[in-house]
């Protein structure tokens, strides 16, 4: 071990193989679309704002690009305090700073695309192709985003056409990933821009490591359950009519289908195991439409408001066993048909005062809805009906107030008020933001933060039964972060940030009732230090680490939240090559985190999950002046043999290849 | 150019380091490891009609257990055929031939390993005998309702001696009186054919199941002369222990969730039948799926888990509620009495509106034995029972008889007595039974009951005439 600790250090210190070339910066490969601005709740203005005082990450495309990520959970994979999980439900799951997803808001250009039935989101359905950038605030957040975020946002906003047409196609095969082909085009003329993509991919399977166990449930090779299709067609069209005046319309579609891999662990007196399901999304199809405008009435004010409608279609098939092919056998199988549809609109006007400082107002009302037909199996040939209609409204009133009263320093404060009516019973709570950010030094900025945020629950947290309860009450939080960012020679620069959060009045299965209950308390506490540098011409290299402590008050037994790793270490380095190679590579390191016994067993007992360490290459050649690119890469090269979840292996070494052209 | 191929090179270092920083991950999934399995002890046997039943005392980190047997003695697990797998600590082994004496033995295992194997025991399947007065004799527990005048609940133990004389050793009714009426039981007599009597009591008319165990007496009388009871004894079969996995279910990947059905009358204030069904889980909570009476009644827990069972190592089961789960039911079972087969419970309580009532809990299969189609068919259903019948009419009344059900269902009587001394046999009826066991009647949608997972009885409410409600209880001779 102390070896490995030697060679880990000897590692982080790599930066001194790359003597620094003054002058020195690395060449971009430029990009064929802008960013479609609409798409941002929070807009910097000439001040820094309030995303100075806070921890945001930024995912570019052409990151997307270097790393071949194909899916939303592949592109943040990276970033400080971001951990991917994969479990029982099947699809990836994004936790922030030890926060679950659904304390997590995501929002594609502004359109929330959590679940109104449990406020999850499946990664994997959002196709990376028309990313521009993806912008993850981790903890406090402006108090534009609304209710809700307690561990952060993810705002992914898509391209935008620029002048001229352009387009891309690209087409991808692997193991066992038969093809992923992509394309987009766009343009921009006058006062119109566009921008179109599409997608369609399918997977059959994913490989397993060669050092995997099999078990009576899964043989070594290729992974039951894990095959996926999806095809994806995203536009927008921006129309300026007046040099004050920006209108914009976006659409998303997206269908298809997936298997969800069951525990591999067929043991039902394994205290820690959860029992093999076997489960799939035997179809699905979304939709999302956005209305959206900016409208600089004077100098000073300005409005921006949006209207959207989401919509997510999913039958969700539970069969009686590996063969995929009844329903009437088991107790507990079923098969439904789940609807959740979020509408809703905002209304943002901002008033420019000067050296006053900037107000905006941020008013929003979202209408959420759940629709479940369907039945389960009780006993042999018998069922009970699983139909459900539920909905509720949020109505949202912020105010968020930045100001630089001297020269270097920044404040921001905000206020949000948040009302959730429902059938039964109405709630209403609020949220506070307070920052600062301090200029110490040319390039040395201080910031600090503290935001009390709330999140209501969710309609199967009310209703979904046997379990839900409709007389829970919305989820707090203090957060309280700081840290520093300091820029260095040669176009490069470190942050470090701490942070330290208490959640109360989190909801969870009460063991005692078998109802949801406003029981839990968690805390964490931790830091990230991140490192990037352009010293060389076509040279990026970025490093970080993340430090997570996790209390968990919730449950007797348990000090450490289950799956959240402790440490976290990420190295990225691409390198540009006058001659049109670049080549790629990543490094994902968690360690320290642990799981417990099921809910229902006593006494309680834990467990640690391997570490795990995960490197992922990928080499491309441009050519024809930078038009046409190959590719081939790797992800998790070393084929290493790991979980995030105990008794689901992930994937082993995956190989595959591709070719991209730009019109 | 040069300078490209520098820091080519110096990148191809960065990703050697990566291969060595990618061994800091170990490459075997941890898994739990309970430890090797201890072994079972007190293995008993009771020979049936081609059948065993087993029983014994559970072995430490033991998750199920395999059963082995043989016809030579010095059962091995390599030689011996391997019996069904079963999670509690007793189960039936089936299909032997009547005159050949088997040996038995039974190892624990669990994921580690499988263990040694337990004590080795012997039994020689036969056809059943004649009833015999040794039937009778041993140690029984008592549910009785009362319906009329006399309304009461009384329930307790009893030991049965080779003459039949019977002695109450514990008593307690619902008015909470602890010493027994005299002559609440006389000596009791059994006729060949499973017929018990009465000595005194001339209204006294019992049956004794002719199941595996022989361990279920209902009869019919009149308490004081004037007020209908229906009496339930079940023995207490020596070897056979009773432990928390016989009242709990065993997850999805065994049988899941252990589900079961209950049929009651009250008598009293409040003189409906009432029949519910729901399941427990590994938890030993139970929720309620239905619930169905003459009136309407809420779901208790509305579908979520709203009591909690426990069990002694004598098989008397308590229902205790669950904190916050609401609404209770209006009836709880602090002392219900399984049969030695395990599958079936007799209790008897006060509602909460001050009713008294009798209720028989039947599991639809056995905790660790997922439900197949060949358990409850209509040729398992056929043959001779003899029933007993506690009626809330105006005079209550009860009644028994026999009755032959044929392969079709169709029920026909063959000898009926009820108290006001009618003989006269009510009307034929056709029976239908599902998968789950569960038995209707068409043109009488009040009519439910349960057949048992062996066959051996059945238990059914109905409403005869408006505000006319009667319990069945039939035992197959």
């Amino acid at each position: 071990m102390i070896q490995k600790r030697q060679l880990c250090a000897l590692f982080m210190v790599l930066f001194g193989l790359f003597p620094p070339q003054q002058g020195a910066a690395a060449a971009e490969e430029e990009e064929p679309s802008d960013t479609y601005t609409l798409g941002e709740v929070v807009v910097s203005g000439k001040h820094d704002g309030v995303q100075a005082t806070q921890t945001v990450y930024t995912v570019t495309a052409e990151d997307i690009r270097n790393k071949d990520a194909r899916t939303l959970d592949q592109a943040i994979s990276l970033l400080p305090g971001v951990n991917i999980r994969i479990g029982p439900e099947g699809t990836p799951r994004i936790d922030i700073r030890g926060f679950r997803t659904r304390h997590v808001i995501l929002l594609l250009d502004g359109v929330p695309i959590n679940s109104a039935f449990d406020q999850q989101f499946d990664p994997t359905i959002i196709p990376t192709e028309n990313i521009a950038e993806i912008k993850l605030t981790a903890g406090s957040s402006s108090i534009l985003y609304g209710q809700g975020g307690l561990g952060g946002v993810i705002n992914i906003i898509t391209k935008k056409g620029i002048t001229g047409i352009h387009g891309t196609l690209s087409a991808e095969t692997g193991d066992h990933e038969p093809y992923l082909a992509r394309g987009s085009i766009s343009g921009g003329k006058d006062k119109v821009d566009y921008f179109l993509s599409g997608s369609s991919s399918k997977v059959n399977s994913f490989p397993l490591s060669r050092d995997y166990t099999p078990t009576t449930e899964q043989s070594g090779g290729y992974r039951k359950n894990s095959d996926r299709e999806r095809n994806n067609l995203f536009g927008n069209f921006g129309f300026t009519p007046t040099k004050d005046l920006l209108l914009g319309l976006s659409f998303s579609y997206t269908d298809g289908n997936f298997g969800k891999p069951s525990s591999v662990i067929n043991d039902p007196f394994d205290p820690f195991a959860s029992p093999p399901k076997y489960e799939r999304i035997d179809d699905f199809k979304g939709f999302s439409i956005q209305a959206a405008g900016d409208y600089a009435v004077t100098d000073r004010l300005s409005l921006r408001g949006w209207a959207f409608m989401n919509r997510l279609d999913q039958h969700d098939n539970q069969y009686d066993n590996g063969f995929f092919n009844s329903f009437n056998l088991v107790a507990g199988s079923f098969r439904e048909l789940v609807t959740t549809s979020i509408n809703g609109v905002s209304l943002q006007p901002k008033y420019d005062l000067g050296r006053a400082g900037v107000v905006t107002l941020a008013l929003a009302g979202e209408w959420d809805n759940w629709e479940n037909n369907g039945q389960q199996t009780t006993a042999p040939n018998t069922f009970a009906p699983l139909n459900t209609d539920k909905n509720l409204a949020i109505y949202s009133a912020g105010i968020e107030y930045e100001v630089s009263p001297l020269q270097g320093l920044g404040l921001v404060a905000g206020y949000g008020h948040y009302w959730q009516v429902r059938n039964e019973a109405d709630d209403n709570d609020y949220a506070l933001l307070l920052g600062a950010r301090y200029d110490l030094f040319t390039g040395t900025r201080l910031k600090a933060s503290f935001k009390r945020n709330i999140r209501f629950p969710a309609l199967g947290d009310l209703y979904d039964l046997p379990q839900g309860n409709p007389n829970l009450q919305a989820e707090r939080s203090n957060t309280y972060e700081g840290g520093v960012d300091q820029q260095l020679p040669l176009n490069s620069k470190v942050s470090l940030t701490g942070f330290h959060t208490i959640a109360k009045n989190l909801i969870q299965n009460d063991q005692a009732t078998a109802r949801n209950q406003n029981l839990a308390e968690v805390r964490f506490t931790g830091f990230e230090v991140a490192a990037a540098t352009q010293c060389v011409k076509g040279l990026l290299l970025r490093a970080a680490y993340t430090y997570l402590n996790s209390e968990d008050k919730s449950r007797v037994g348990r000090d450490q939240l289950q799956y959240s790793p402790r440490d976290k270490v990420t190295f990225e380095g691409k390198y540009d090559t006058d001659f049109g190679l670049t080549p790629y590579v990543s490094l994902l390191y968690v360690g320290n985190q642990y799981f417990y016994t099921k809910n229902n067993v006593t006494p309680v007992l834990k467990a640690k999950l391997n570490d795990y360490v995960l490197v992922n290459v990928k080499l491309s050649q441009r050519f024809m002046n930078d038009k046409l690119t190959f590719y081939v890469g790797a992800d998790n090269l070393f084929d290493q043999n790991y979980e995030t979840s105990y008794g689901f292996p992930q994937a082993g070494r995956f190989v595959y290849g591709g070719v991209e052209l730009r019109l | 150019m040069n300078h490209n191929w520098r820091h080519i090179s110096r990148f191809a270092a960065i990703a050697m380091l990566c291969l060595i920083f990618s061994a800091c991950g170990d490459n075997t999934a941890w898994r739990y490891n309970p430890g090797p399995p201890g072994t079972p002890s007190g293995l008993a046997v009771a020979a049936g009609n081609g059948q065993v039943a087993l029983s014994w005392s559970a072995a430490a980190n033991a998750a199920s257990y395999n059963v082995y047997y043989a016809t030579s003695s010095g059962v091995s697990k390599s030689t011996a055929t391997k019996g069904p797998t079963v999670t509690g600590t007793s189960t039936f082994v089936t299909g032997l031939t009547n005159g050949v004496t088997y040996y038995f033995a039974v190892a624990a295992i669990n994921s580690n390993s499988e263990g040694p194997l337990s004590n080795e025991v012997s039994a020689t399947p036969t056809m059943p005998n004649p009833f015999r007065q040794a039937d009778l004799q041993g140690t029984w527990y008592f549910n009785i309702l009362v319906n009329g005048a006399d309304a009461a609940w009384m329930r307790g133990t009893a030991t049965i001696d080779g003459t039949g004389t019977v002695a109450v050793s514990s008593f307690l009714d619902s008015t909470g009186n602890t010493i027994a009426p005299a002559n609440l039981f006389t000596t009791m007599t059994i006729l060949p054919d499973g017929t018990v009597s009465q000595s005194g009591a001339t209204d006294f008319h019992g049956t004794l199941s002719n199941n595996q165990y022989r361990d279920l007496l209902v009869g019919t009388a009149s308490s004081g002369g004037t007020s209908p009871m229906i009496v339930i004894l079940q023995k207490r079969v020596p070897g056979v222990t009773y432990s928390n996995s016989d009242i709990k279910g065993t997850g999805q990947t065994v049988a899941g969730p252990l589900p079961f059905v209950y049929h009651q009358l009250s008598s009293g204030a409040n003189r409906e039948w009432e029949y519910a069904a729901g399941q427990i889980g590994q938890d030993q909570a139970a929720k309620y799926v239905s619930i169905n009476a003459p009136t309407a009644r809420q779901l208790p827990g509305g579908g979520n888990k709203v009591v909690t069972l426990s069990i002694t190592s004598d098989g008397i089961v308590k229902e205790t509620p669950v904190a916050g789960a609401l609404p209770q039911p209006t009836a709880l079972i602090t002392w219900g009495v399984m049969s030695a087969d395990k599958m079936t419970i007799v209790g008897t309580a006060t509602d909460t509106s001050g009713a008294f009532i009798l209720r028989m809990i039947q599991f639809i299969h056995p905790p660790s034995i997922p439900l197949t189609s060949s358990i409850y068919t209509m040729v398992n259903l056929a043959g001779p029972y003899g029933f007993h019948d506690l009626v809330n009419g105006t005079p209550p009344l009860w009644a028994h008889g026999s009755l032959e059900i044929d392969p079709s269902g169709a029920a026909t009587y063959a000898s009926y007595l009820d108290s006001s001394g009618s003989t006269t046999f009510p009307g034929a009826f056709n029976l239908a039974l599902n998968q789950q066991g569960s038995l209707t009647i068409s043109g009488n949608t009040s009519y439910n009951g349960q057949m048992s997972y062996f066959s051996d009885l059945f238990v059914a409410t109905s409403t005869d005439t408006p505000g006319v409600y009667r319990l069945d209880i039939a035992l197959k001779r």
